[in-house]
């Protein structure tokens, strides 16, 4: 059936997925996740980031399906500290904490981390079917955006960021604007003169965006860990048995309607530029607690299932749905995708409109990579959440060190620049910056990112527009229909503020 | 635990890191962690992969591995309009160790309009690969047929053209045109080989300027070829009538054909210093390119191999140098162009 | 003491007081030096190379401006001139607060000091990497990082910095070929 829908490119991914090597690199990838997503301190992005260079020398397939495998898995590994040691491994699982930690301290550790494990695959699961249903006709749609719309589009991205965050408005601009104008830095793409580039040639081809992502979401992170360390409130007894994984079983067969929307929110929300795993886990939770009868909404908190259920349902329904705009816009939603993108730019393939043109078979095969990669995280998670519940005691203080080493080294393997281990201590710095004073760090990355979309968008737009403003704003459509999302993106934003 | 206790932990704590890190720091000092096999030559691409230049490079590596015994690393170090790979190219040592394929007149525009620390002399010159002659290209819907009736559209109206790079062989062959029949041409640098092919088939721009293997031969009949910048037409291209067909020939360097090299290039010295060296790089390269699977491989890359175009090392630099002076001799087009807007 | 808080500065004519957060002021004030670097490094380009470098430039200065208005400045004293509170998600360290009993209890490994002394470890690490070779440099500031958050067994110390920087050299430098 999926032959009929999708008649080339399908082909072609099946034919990679049967490949011995990519089957090995969504089992690895998926374990190497849950791995690191179970050692606090690490989220989803860091391991994609962290994971980006070790795959510089395979294939484009093996690596870009490896590293979408681990994504998936990290989304659930970080749940597993969170149940364990309430601490969250990524800011996608602090609601989590809430009634998976409470569980543990009554001893049902096992149960908690078995009924994650379900929801988390089978909200995976949902998630992907939207990716592959919706995805080809939104990147068929965006063949057709021209150069004007590409720039409004970037622009779009950045305005729809704090509606979507609910952060400030002007705060969330600057940043934004701050990471177009980084993007700038290097030689100009018309007439090749060096812009901004403290005379250092790698700064030539600009700062790559890679290495401001190990930055921020790297070694950012490790300098917080070391000022707010973690809470390692150790042995609590553990119920054992296959009477914990069945009852979870259980739970989660007679609780469908709050899986299925959580699956359905996480989804939702992941979509969104700007919005992904950390929003959708809060909202969730809120939801099921509205839709709760009193009773029961009391006891959200206390260590019932429906708390678990609610905010791992949607923190995993995030990862297929993020995909969305990835893929077929080129526009990352969140700090994972952004590394993921990154990663799909380093091997060669051009991410943006033209992704599933030219790309087809690869990308499929991603999406298709989810399927797999999702069961098997329900099998590892049911078989193996205690022994990787115990990456969740590895003291903090071996962490910080190796993350540390690790961000600069893969830093410097981005291209073996060393004026990018400069870049990466200044992202660092500016990471710590804005999350203490609230500017949200989408932004900026998406700044970086999008500025050679914006400026080859804006610049051969305007030229072949005859530089005339109203020909490049209503070049078609399409752009006066961006123009009109820009327009009430902003004023969202403005009364929500 | 007592003070002094705490004390000596410390102190044995602070000896052991101590010793690792002298022992760590001697082992570099002395070589001992140079990596296991330090006799590969690193062949640096100064495009992203997946580019022309690097799919040229992959294919030529192995088979030129094979005749020298030693493995090859390619390295892709894009930016600058070649800039960055060129300036890893000059830093790198001339022990025979590292080998770059370039693109002319790419190299040249580097160091003339850009600010690049190398000259022509600062290379040694192993070898061309193959030529990619300039042409130019029209959406199919466009009332004009060849070049000659394209210049006569734009004398009326002007024109968008859209080029590959910032100062290279279709930006100059844009600019000549523009410049020999005093038209109004807005040039655009679209970035890139596919980017031109985007904008053609979109019909985005008027004509789009690019070589035709870039363009990739299997979009023969989805788009127009106005004319290619030679004396004699090309082969690459079915149809296509020449410059000099068309009696464009007052346009400058019809008669030498402006088109795109790639060679390859060394760090200057090694022909110096150790010519042994550089003789027996230069014939492995050589003969890898008579190599039958490098030939299949080529054939494979939308007809390469219907391009190549080996010189030796003496050619290959009297080729550089002759291109060098072209593009002194029209230095003033392509700054007019930059200053002058 | 766990947090340093840039102080507010409250000036005052006549009724009217003026606070500001100096805080706020920070990043909208790199912002802004990272402009004027960059207008002044591109003043002499060619219109066609700040087509869009340009009006970005001007655009992202204005923000700014607005940003210090915004936030940074408030007339009349009484708000909190920082809006929104705790409220972003960005970082599991931003919305996560642990329970303050159980920090104190943990012999204070995990402060401002302590973070700030990573940093700077960190930027001397970077600094090192060049001139004494990778895996000197690791195994010294893996041990110094280790020390500062509290590992003291001798063997642990040594043992990890040396097993993680070969672990990692081995990876990257012999089986990735970074040229570290």
């Amino acid at each position: 059936m999926l032959g009929l829908l999708f008649p080339a490119a399908i082909d072609g991914a099946l034919g990679i997925l049967s490949s011995p090597y990519v089957l090995f690199a969504i089992l690895l990838g998926t374990a190497v996740g849950i791995v690191f997503g179970a050692i606090p301190g690490f989220s989803a992005t860091m391991t994609i980031i962290l994971f980006t260079p070790v795959t510089i020398p395979f294939e484009p397939t093996v690596a870009l399906i490896f590293l979408v495998s681990a994504y998936g898995g990290a989304v659930y590994g970080g749940s597993i500290p969170a149940i364990l040691i309430n601490t969250p491994g990524a800011p996608g699982s602090i609601v989590t904490c809430w009634d998976g930690y409470e569980l543990t301290k009554q001893g049902r550790a096992i149960y908690a981390l078995a009924v994650s494990a379900i929801v988390s695959g089978l909200a995976g699961l949902i998630a992907a079917t939207f990716l592959l249903v919706f995805a080809p006709p939104i990147s068929d749609f965006a063949l057709n955006f021209g150069n004007p719309e590409m720039f409004l589009l970037a622009v779009f991205a950045l305005t729809i960021i704090p509606a979507a965050k609910g952060s400030s408005l002007s705060k969330a601009l600057l940043a934004g604007a701050f990471g177009l104008l980084i993007g700038t830095i290097g030689n100009d793409p018309q007439l090749a003169q060096p812009r901004a580039t403290f005379g250092q040639t790698a700064l030539l081809e600009g700062v790559d965006f890679v290495v401001v992502l190990i930055g921020l979401f790297v070694l950012a992170e490790v300098f917080w860990l070391a000022y707010r360390g973690t809470v390692v409130t150790g042995d609590n007894t553990v119920q054992r048995g296959a009477s914990e994984v069945y009852d979870a079983a259980r739970a989660v067969v007679s609780r469908p309607v709050g899986f299925v929307r959580g699956a359905l929110i996480g989804t939702f929300i992941g979509s969104l530029p700007g919005a992904g795993a950390d929003v959708a886990n809060f909202v969730s939770y809120n939801e099921a607690k509205r839709w709760a009868n009193d009773e029961l909404a009391d006891r959200f908190g206390s260590g019932i299932i429906e708390g678990v259920i609610a905010a791992d349902s949607s923190n995993n329904a995030t990862q297929g749905s993020a995909l969305i705009p990835t893929l077929t816009l080129g526009i990352p939603g969140s700090g994972a995708t952004a590394a993921l993108l990154g990663a799909i730019a380093l091997h060669g393939l051009n991410p943006g409109p033209g992704l599933f043109d030219a790309s087809g078979d690869i990308v499929y095969a991603m999406i298709l990579s989810l399927f797999v990669g999702n069961v098997l995280i329900l099998i590892y998670g049911l078989a193996g959440s205690q022994y990787f519940g115990k990456l969740a005691y590895i003291p903090i203080r071996y962490i910080i060190p190796s993350v540390a080493v690790l961000a600069v080294v893969g830093g410097f393997a981005v291209r073996n620049a060393p004026v990018d281990l400069y870049i990466v201590l200044l992202f660092g710095l500016l990471g710590v910056l804005f999350v203490v004073y609230d500017y949200p760090l989408v932004s900026l990355v998406l700044g970086v990112i999008l500025g050679d979309i914006a400026e080859s968008g804006f610049v051969t737009g305007w030229l072949l527009t005859g530089e005339s403003a109203t020909a490049f704003l209503f070049n078609s459509s399409i752009a006066v229909g961006l123009l009109a999302l820009i327009a009430l993106s902003l004023v969202v934003t403005a009364v929500k503020n | 635990m007592t003070l002094t206790d705490l004390g000596r932990r410390e102190f044995l704590a602070a000896g052991v890191t101590g010793l690792s890190v002298t022992a760590a720091y001697g082992a570099e000092a002395f070589g001992v962690t140079e990596r296991f096999d330090d006799a590969r030559v690193t062949a640096v691409v100064p495009w992203a992969q997946g580019g022309g230049t690097d799919r040229a490079m992959r294919i030529t590596t192995p088979a030129w591995s094979d005749r020298l015994g030693i493995e090859f690393v390619v390295e892709n170090y894009p930016g600058g309009s070649t800039q960055v790979g060129g300036e890893e190219l000059y830093n790198a040592d001339p022990d025979g160790t590292t080998v770059a394929m370039w693109n002319m007149p790419q190299m040249q525009a580097t160091w003339l309009f850009q600010n690049a620390p190398y000259r022509m002399e600062s290379f040694d010159y192993l070898g061309t690969h193959h030529w990619d002659p300039t042409m130019w290209f029209a959406p199919l819907d466009r009332p004009y047929d060849d070049l000659a009736e394209f210049v006569d559209y734009a004398r009326e109206d002007g024109a968008t053209v859209g080029i590959t790079s910032a100062i290279g062989n279709t930006a100059l062959s844009a600019l000549l045109v523009e410049d020999t029949y005093d038209l109004d041409l807005t040039v655009v640098n679209m970035e890139g080989g596919s980017e031109v092919r985007q904008a053609v088939l979109a019909g985005d721009v008027d004509a789009g300027v690019n070589q035709p293997w870039a363009f990739n031969p299997d979009h023969v009949g989805d788009v127009l070829a106005l004319g290619s910048h030679t004396a004699e037409p090309q082969e690459l291209w079915p149809d296509t009538p020449s410059f000099a067909d068309l009696g464009l020939e007052d346009v400058p360097l019809v008669e030498e054909g402006l088109g795109q090299w790639k060679l390859v290039v060394v760090p200057g010295g090694l022909r110096e210093n150790d010519p042994e060296r550089f003789e027996r790089l230069a014939d492995t390269y050589a003969a890898a390119l008579e190599d039958e699977t490098f030939l299949a491989e080529a054939e494979n890359q939308g007809g390469l191999d219907e391009i190549l175009e080996y010189r030796g090392p003496d050619e290959t630099e009297a080729e550089v140098e002759e291109t060098s002076q072209f593009m002194e001799t029209y230095a003033d087009v392509v700054e007019n162009f930059i200053y002058d807007r | 003491m766990t947090r340093i808080t840039p102080p507010t500065v409250t000036m005052s004519t006549g009724s009217r007081t003026l606070e500001i957060d100096t805080g706020e002021l920070l990043f909208p004030g790199l912002v802004l030096a990272f402009c004027l670097f960059y207008y002044w490094d591109t003043r002499a380009l060619p219109e066609l190379s700040m087509l869009y470098a340009g009006p970005l430039l001007y655009t992202t200065i204005a923000l700014a401006v607005v940003t210090v208005a915004v936030q940074a400045v408030s007339v009349g004293g009484g708000d909190d001139p920082r809006g929104g509170g705790d409220g972003g998600v960005e970082s599991a360290a931003a919305a996560f607060d642990p329970d303050s009993d159980p920090e104190a209890d943990e012999e204070a490994v995990f402060t401002v000091r302590s973070a700030a002394v990573l940093i700077v470890l960190t930027a001397g690490y970077i600094v090192a990497l060049e001139p004494i070779g990778f895996l000197a440099a690791t195994v010294a500031f893996l041990a110094a990082t280790l020390y500062l958050f509290g590992e003291r067994n001798p063997l642990a110390l040594a043992g990890y910095s040396l097993g993680f920087a070969i672990g990692v050299w081995l990876v990257f430098v012999q089986w990735l070929m970074i040229p570290l």
